[in-house]
């Protein structure tokens, strides 16, 4: 186990006046466990509230109550050797004002490194990524999308942190690239033995990446598949129509003969 | 940022008259013809000449270079306004954008009552409790001003704070001068340029108004505002005393406007697409 | 033939810059037939429909022919192009959530845009409706109408935008990535719904998608953009079985490398 997601709740305040108070519940209680160089699939529609666990993941919101637990092995690293994250937007993502090098060594700052190896390891991580050295003097703006992703990608990696979330990270891009980003952080993962949360709301892809995928509906995970052979058996109503629906719309085009 | 400035006209000849108004305040005891607080008691009125290019008062005085040596005050203390305003106003601004909570609660209830007063009756007020003299002026003007800064820079860094490149800052705790100096000001840097520009020539109005009511600079400190009030005295029979300080406030402070909004035309988000 | 555009370009231009956005497109939409057009972000399918639509501003520079039933919609003036992009050209646009407007009830929207277009009665128009709503298997009309726009999904509301555009028995349909912004199981909704479209009226439908599947589902005939450029163009089976671009294999194959994974792991249940 490295991260383990303990019956997490929260609620935003709705209306919020002097005098009314309601308060909307996005997490009804979520627990699951990430092992270590796994990746888990998150699955939910939009509104679900995955992107808010993301965030109380990531340590930037606070639950209402329950709690992530890190693994021993990883609890008293410093935060960006612990976890990183891609979001999904990835204009946002990055600081419009700074060049591509400095965006990517941002999380070396705080390592040990001295100015000539934190050049060097720029390089080699835009190399990795797939990406020319040439383009470290670039801004975000003289980017195409794929590229800003592997920018980001690359930021995230930069630490060697043991765990990444990605945030929709292949959600905006064109299907081309996004296999093409797809393979490079499965290549990514093989590699440095990193653990991904991938959440997103398309099952295809998360079906292209993921050792195991947690079905999310309205704040709570109603299926979880362990093994992606019996992803055709789930059991969950939501689960069921949702992967009918998706296979009903992928079918026809992949099986030209009918 | 500067780049961008000079290439639009407007702005251009805007910060040029500016400095140069700036210059000449600078080296004012240089290119004066005369010492601003001499009375000449034969030049009374003089009418223009080599010796005394604008004339002189009704006490002689040479104008040119009393407006040279206004601009040390109309203009330097209107700077050093801006200056301080801005630097509060950004530390206070960041503090309650950034840790929020009820500090920020506090803050802006502060600045909404503030905000209440119309800034003309709150300098006013605040020259009647400290009493006439420059300090109460840049000290009221200060605190009328402040709200909006604190207000304005507050309410970018919760933006700011929103965008996914400070989450993930925040998410690897980056440290926090890197998120502020490398996040934060260059981005606040160009909404506080505009303000800061379209503000400088409402300070230099309200330093010129308070002197002409009396209640700034002491006589007989050469003072824009101040030798408008003493030739408003001589106004039907030598109108022309009027004229110089007035055109002078009215260019720098038309300049000041002319460039706050050329700057804000240049970093309009919308413009830069 | 419903439509045939010929030779159509936009220019976009500054007082110093000239791009050309869409090179000599060229496409024809027979009645009754379904046009998919394919194309990644910035391949220029959108601006295609705009440019025929007449809904570019001044900077874009439209030349070609566009031809509907026999009018060429790009010299119309705009009077006449105003009516017949209501009654016989209906747009559904990528986010339904934005073009409710909240304020009203979906009665109210139902009511507003049938009496304008159709010049009946409020009630009579809401009956219509309702024949409509049956149609495409929207049950119980009358809770619908009193809904706000907020209270129900996207993908209900993608369905009910579909449902007016239809009411008004437009000869075209065209939807600008209509599923784009909504889940699964209601893109599944969407579609059945169009294909019924297909079925049942006359309607010829232009559907604009990034997603081969989706258009594999619905069109008859298959144009991919690529920068601006028409790099394919033909019935839909022989463009998804023997695409002859490059630009098209290259989607193509992406595209179903991705599905492939699920796939395979949905079809494992049939066998075992």
């Amino acid at each position: 186990m490295l991260v383990s997601v303990q019956n997490i709740r929260k609620s935003f305040a709705v209306g919020d006046s002097w005098f009314k108070k309601s308060r909307h519940e996005v997490l009804k209680g979520v627990s699951f466990e990430l092992f270590e160089g796994e990746c888990l699939g998150l699955l939910g529609e939009s509104g679900s509230g995955k992107s808010t666990l993301g965030k109380v993941i990531l340590g930037i919101e606070n639950p209402d109550s329950g709690e992530v637990v890190f693994a021993d092995a990883i609890s008293d690293l410093p935060s960006h050797e612990k976890m990183s994250v891609v979001f999904q937007d990835y204009t946002s993502s990055v600081n419009p004002r700074l060049r591509v090098e400095e965006i990517i060594s941002e999380p070396l700052l705080r390592t040990q490194l001295t100015h000539a190896e934190k050049k060097q390891k720029v390089n080699e991580l835009l190399v990795e990524v797939g990406l020319s050295e040439s383009m470290k003097t670039r801004f975000p703006h003289q980017l195409s999308g794929g590229q800003l992703q592997r920018v980001c990608i690359a930021r995230a990696i930069a630490p060697s942190p043991k765990f990444i979330l990605l945030d929709e990270a292949v959600s905006s891009l064109d299907v081309s690239v996004q296999a093409q980003v797809l393979d490079l952080l499965a290549n990514l993962k093989q590699r440095f033995g990193l653990s991904y949360l991938f959440i997103t709301h398309d099952i295809t892809v998360a079906a292209y990446l993921c050792n195991r995928i947690l079905i999310f509906q309205d704040g709570k995970v109603v299926e979880q598949v362990d093994d992606l052979n019996n992803l055709a058996h789930a059991t969950n109503n939501y689960a069921k129509q949702l992967l009918s629906a998706a296979h009903f719309l992928e079918r026809a085009f992949t099986e030209p003969a009918a | 940022m500067m780049k961008k400035l000079l290439a639009n006209r407007v702005a251009s000849i805007c910060l040029l008259i500016l400095s140069a108004f700036t210059l000449a305040g600078i080296f004012a005891p240089v290119i004066a013809p005369h010492d601003p607080n001499l009375s000449d008691f034969t030049k009374f009125f003089a009418p223009i000449s080599w010796e005394y290019p604008l004339g002189a008062d009704h006490l002689g005085r040479c104008i040119l270079s009393r407006l040279l040596f206004g601009i040390r005050t109309t203009l330097f203390y209107a700077f050093l306004t801006m200056l301080i305003t801005l630097s509060v106003g950004t530390v206070i601004g960041i503090i309650s954008g950034y840790i929020g909570g009820k500090l920020d609660n506090v803050i802006m209830r502060t600045c909404d009552m503030l905000l209440a007063f119309p800034s003309e009756v709150m300098v006013l007020s605040l020259i009647g409790v400290l009493g006439p003299g420059i300090t109460s002026i840049i000290i009221a003007n200060f605190i009328a001003k402040l709200p909006w800064y604190v207000r304005m820079i507050r309410s970018s860094v919760i933006r700011f704070n929103h965008q996914n490149y400070v989450l993930y800052s925040n998410t690897i705790e980056t440290r926090f001068h890197y998120k502020l100096f490398r996040h934060f000001f260059p981005n606040i840097a160009s909404e506080i340029a505009i303000l800061a520009s379209m503000d400088i020539g409402w300070i230099i109005l309200s330093i010129s108004t308070l002197s002409f009511l009396g209640l700034g600079v002491e006589l007989p400190t050469p003072e824009w505002g101040s030798m408008l009030s003493e030739a408003k005295d001589v106004l039907l029979t030598n109108p022309e005393q009027m004229m110089y300080p007035g055109v002078t406030i009215m260019i720098v402070v038309a300049t000041c406007n002319l460039l706050g909004d050329s700057v804000r035309e240049l970093f309009d988000p919308k413009a830069q697409a | 033939m419903l439509l045939e555009v010929k030779d159509l370009n936009v220019c976009w231009r500054d007082h110093k810059n000239e791009i050309q956005l869409l090179k000599d497109i060229t496409f024809e939409v027979e009645r009754n037939q379904c046009l998919g057009i394919l194309g990644e972000s910035g391949s220029g399918k959108s601006l295609t429909c705009g440019a025929i639509n007449g809904l570019l501003d001044e900077s874009f520079q439209v030349t070609g022919n566009a031809f509907f039933e026999n009018q060429d919609l790009l010299t119309l003036k705009k009077e006449q192009r105003r009516k017949i992009r209501g009654k016989k050209i209906a747009m559904i646009l990528q986010s339904p959530m934005t073009a409710f407007n909240p304020l009203f009830t979906i009665g109210g929207h139902i009511a507003e845009t049938m009496c304008m277009h159709l010049q009946c009665s409020c009630k009579e128009a809401l009956d219509q409706m309702a024949q409509v709503f049956q149609r495409v298997n929207l049950s119980n009309p009358k809770m619908i109408y009193a809904k706000y726009p907020h209270e129900l999904s996207g993908g209900m509301l993608q369905r009910i935008m579909i449902s007016i555009a239809l009411s008004l028995q437009p000869s075209l349909i065209i939807a600008d990535e209509p599923t784009t912004a909504i889940d699964y199981v209601s893109q599944k909704e969407v579609i059945s719904e169009l294909q019924m479209i297909r079925e049942q009226s006359e309607t010829s439908i232009i559907f604009i998608s990034h997603d081969l599947s989706l258009l594999s589902h619905l069109a008859d005939q298959i144009m991919v953009l690529n920068q601006g450029q028409m790099v394919e163009y033909g019935p839909a089976q022989d463009v998804i079985r023997s695409p002859k671009s490059e630009h098209t294999q290259h989607l193509i194959q992406t595209r179903r490398l991705l599905v492939q994974r699920f796939n395979h792991y949905m079809t494992n249940q049939h066998v075992s």
